[in-house]
């Protein structure tokens, strides 16, 4: 009961339960402190069957589909956010037509472009994660320095080498450390990642085969900047959290792939695997459906307490209000919940702008990866929807002296055919009801047109979706963001959740540098295209709120992107306290007993996907949670 | 069990080729004890009205003629579509040399058994025109060419004047059928032909659809002909991904 923990003053408070807050839970946990957890959403499930099961029946397989709360209500229509109590982001509600509209999309966005990505409110956070597991490169904590751009890190990588090392090793990692020696990334001598690489797939092959078969010419690579003759670009194996063998009780990968949004047999990793080591421990205690609203600041500047509100259903209303007083508290509550809790504690006009926020930093410099998708069929079968979603990626073009002039650009590569763009319903629906909205189902010349040559039964369907389903392909460009302090999370002054608290406003736009990473990558996958012999079936909408056009060697190009999910800055780390918002130990520089966790304290946001990095710096958090604010 | 099927409805006069009008009833048509032709016939016809259930999912026989119905219009063997048994049974064995006994024949005992949820989907939702495509299954049961001659009476333009309402009907279900064999998910029969209606003048409309089960989502063809699997359903092991798949026919 709410009583009960509020009677306590506890060791350390947690509000979240994701990859930060498990984390930093459970390292607390093992050190004999006193944890408490407030988790929005729901608590950990006995195990994974009903999120399975709401997987296979989702109409919409979005990485959101297996987790709560519902999506859809009564005739499929998206549930109002204005009456659910964590409500959350959802692709389904980033569509051309509804993306500005509260009624159906929890985030109000004020635009003048979309925030594409999405997050979960659930024990777990973000488990929908692909489980990639990339470490920063050494520039990417010093583009101030190396190339004159944005800010520098309070760290640097050396710092972090030996808490991505402990990352590693708690989330299981499969990689090759010979294979990850580039751009500058080293590794302690003798140092082995858990498990072997997992093995490139098929179309890993194909695309390196193809790109590499000649050694690439200055007048093709010249464009990349990278300051160097660039006659090999190496398709090189992503390290993830997936077990390529048994380890630490969860069995080897069989390529269900479906990592996002959920892999059937946990091979994955995720933060409910930690959660449940935290709570073995006995000294972590979880709390679940409790959203915490107004973090207190008492004498000297000191955080005294948190206070949350309870709901049993999804869409009901509160229940019970509480509060939990502790020595400590750690908000790990994700980039876009954690400074809209630091923006609603106003602490009746003491902290008008908010808790930790006296810099004006809080909610600014919103980034993700804006991750530029691209489809082409092949002249050969490759064989996709087989393997996890992604094995293999280009990583040698993220760094160099380009970044003096454009952004840098990470590209993966998918296992999964044009599973993104609706497949396999999309083409299957063509070819049995002759249509043709995946442009699969008409010669070149009428590629756009809505209505298909064939609808077709019987061994003639099984050949043409086999001859369409096996060579189909797609790559993506996450793109590095610029750390705008325009990008923005604020506080909705017109529209509030099922608790009655204002939702998360987001201002988003694309800086021109970013939008120069833009360029160079479709010159690359022009590059990329053509090498490999694709017919380009890559289109964008009219109507796409994403979209933007540039003029590319002589041809008006549209683009667009989609969120990658790396959802990073807004509550900014650094050494100054005039311009960020926590130290390098993810400490608030306006109170000394607040700790702001995960990637919204990433200064930059480069181009690797952010969980490695934000759970090697929440293990070097709890440790000097341990070392300074309890020593004994 | 197969058979029991209400006595209301009398038949078009062109639906049976050789039987005279009026005299053969859905009853007759269902059960086998009309005579039927072994010859494809395009353009056959029932005219009932929808809302009447008169397959029986419960029929042995009625299943029979489904999954083959389903295997003509899929391109998938009978026996991949309900594993565990399913045969063909002739009056004079060794099977399944023609005339087939449909009385005699087994659907199979599959655990799984999507194709009863599929069957009764499609009897819920449009028992006219099931009825329909399980005739043409009768009809041409013990045809050489049962397939090509399923499919050749459903393959037909929109525009074509020579079909009736209830041609296009079928055809529709027939198209509703495969994708639930393909995808595990139900697309109104009315929906697909709403679909190519309104897309030439709104390319962005999204298409209505349902998944029947989650079971019918993990049993689900589409990518199974793609030498692949359901995403989220892989019965495979570690590591598969690096080399080609086995050849189609050990996943169709």
């Amino acid at each position: 009961m709410a009583g009960e923990i509020d009677k306590i003053l506890w060791d350390v408070a947690i509000v979240g339960s994701g990859f930060a807050g498990a984390l930093i839970a459970n390292e607390l946990g093992k050190g004999r402190r006193r944890v408490i957890i407030l988790e929005a959403g729901e608590g950990i499930p006995p195990n994974i069957n009903k999120y399975m099961s709401r997987f296979y029946s989702a109409i919409a397989k979005v990485p959101e589909s297996p987790y709560t709360p519902e999506i859809f209500g009564r005739e499929r229509k998206l549930i109002d956010p204005a009456i659910v109590a964590a409500g959350r982001p959802t692709v389904v509600s980033l569509g051309a037509k509804n993306w500005r509209n509260p009624k159906e999309a929890y985030l109000i966005q004020t635009g003048p472009r979309p925030f594409g990505s999405t997050y979960d409110r659930v024990a777990g956070g973000t488990s929908h994660w692909l489980g990639t597991c990339l470490r920063f490169a050494p520039n990417d904590f010093k583009m101030k320095s190396q190339y004159g751009q944005f800010v520098d890190w309070p760290i640097e990588y050396k710092d972090l080498n030996v808490w991505y090392e402990e990352a590693e090793k708690e989330l299981g990692v499969s990689a090759d450390v010979d294979e990850q020696r580039y751009c500058d990334i080293e590794f302690s001598p003798g140092y082995n990642y858990q498990m072997p690489k997992i093995p490139n797939s098929t179309t890993d092959q194909y695309v390196n085969e193809s790109l590499n078969r000649d050694p690439l010419t200055e007048v093709e690579t010249g464009f990349l900047g990278m300051g160097k003759p660039v006659t090999k670009i190496p398709v090189r194996g992503v390290p993830a959290a997936r077990n390529s063998a048994p380890y630490r009780n969860r069995r080897a990968c069989a390529g269900n792939t479906n990592c996002i949004p959920i892999c059937p047999i946990q091979a994955k990793y995720d933060p409910t695997i930690t959660l449940n080591d935290a709570r073995n421990t006995g000294s972590v205690t979880f709390k679940e459906r409790s959203v915490a609203y107004d973090i207190v600041v008492g004498a000297n500047d000191l955080v005294t307490e948190i206070k949350y509100k309870r709901y049993e259903t999804e869409t009901g209303k509160e229940t019970e209000r509480g509060s939990i007083k502790a020595k400590v508290f750690v908000i790990a509550a994700n980039t876009i919940e954690t400074p809209r809790l630091l923006l609603m504690s106003t602490n009746g006009g003491r902290t008008p702008r908010g808790v930790a926020n006296s810099s004006d930093m809080v909610g600014r410099c919103l980034m993700d990866h804006p991750y530029y998708v691209v489809w082409g069929l092949s002249p050969k079968k490759i064989y996709p929807y087989r393997g996890p979603l992604i094995t293999s990626g280009i990583g040698d073009l993220c760094d160099g002296p380009f970044r003096r002039e454009r952004a840098a650009f990470r590209v993966d590569i998918g296992n999964e055919g044009w599973n993104l763009s609706g497949d396999p319903n999309v083409t299957t629906l063509d070819f049995v009801n002759g249509l043709n909205k995946s442009g699969l189902n008409a010669p070149p010349e009428r590629r756009h047109t809505p209505l298909g040559d064939e609808a077709l039964f019987g061994k003639q369907l099984v050949d043409k979706l086999n001859e369409k389903f096996t060579r189909q392909f797609r790559c993506g460009f996450l793109i590095e963001q610029t750390p705008d302090r325009d990008n923005r999370v604020t506080l909705s002054s017109q529209f509030r959740d099922g608790l009655g608290l204002p939702r998360p406003q987001i201002s988003y736009n694309l800086s021109d540098y970013t939008r120069r990473g833009f360029v160079a990558a479709h010159r690359m996958k022009k590059l990329l295209f053509r090498k490999m012999g694709l017919d380009d079936f890559t289109k964008v909408a009219d109507d796409d709120p994403t979209r933007f056009d540039e003029e590319i060697d002589g041809e008006l190009v549209r683009l667009n992107y989609i969120g990658a999910g790396h959802i990073m800055g807004t509550c900014r780390m650094g050494d100054d306290p005039k311009q960020s918002v926590v130290d390098k130990f993810q400490r608030s520089h306006d109170h000394k007993n607040l700790y702001l966790v995960g990637s919204s304290t990433f200064p930059t946001g480069a181009t690797a996907n952010p969980t490695l990095t934000l759970a090697a710096l929440s293990l070097q958090t709890a440790r000097h949670i341990l070392d300074t604010d309890f020593r004994r | 069990m197969g058979g029991s099927l209400p006595n209301k409805h009398p038949i078009a006069p062109n639906a049976i080729e050789d039987e005279p009008a009026g005299v053969v009833t859905r009853r007759t048509v269902l059960t086998g004890a009309a005579a039927v032709t072994a010859a494809a016939s395009v353009g056959t016809a029932l005219d009932t009205p929808a809302g009447a259930q008169s397959v029986d999912v419960n029929s042995q026989e009625h299943m029979v003629l489904f999954v083959l119905l389903s295997s003509a219009l899929t391109g998938i063997p009978p026996e991949k579509l309900a594993p565990g048994g399913f045969k063909l049974q002739s009056p004079n064995p060794p099977a399944p040399t023609p005339p087939i006994d449909l009385s005699k024949s087994i659907p199979g005992f599959d655990p799984v058994d999507v194709k009863r949820e599929y069957l009764t989907r499609a009897n819920e939702k449009c028992p006219a025109a099931l009825e329909y495509l399980l005739q043409l299954v009768r009809k041409n049961l013990n045809a050489s060419n049962r397939d090509e001659a399923i499919i050749a009476a459903l393959q037909f333009d929109d525009d074509d004047k020579t079909k009736r309402p209830a041609d296009v009907d079928a055809q529709y279900l027939a198209r509703s059928i495969v994708l639930m064999w393909y995808l595990g998910a139900w697309y109104e029969p009315a929906e697909l032909k709403a679909l190519r209606k309104d897309l030439p003048t709104d390319p962005t409309r999204v298409p209505k659809f349902e998944v029947v089960s989650p079971k019918a989502y993990t049993q689900a063809w589409a990518l199974r002909v793609a030498q692949a699997h359901p995403m989220g359903f892989s019965e495979m092991q570690f590591g598969y991904w690096t080399r080609p798949p086995n050849p189609r026919t050990d996943f169709i």
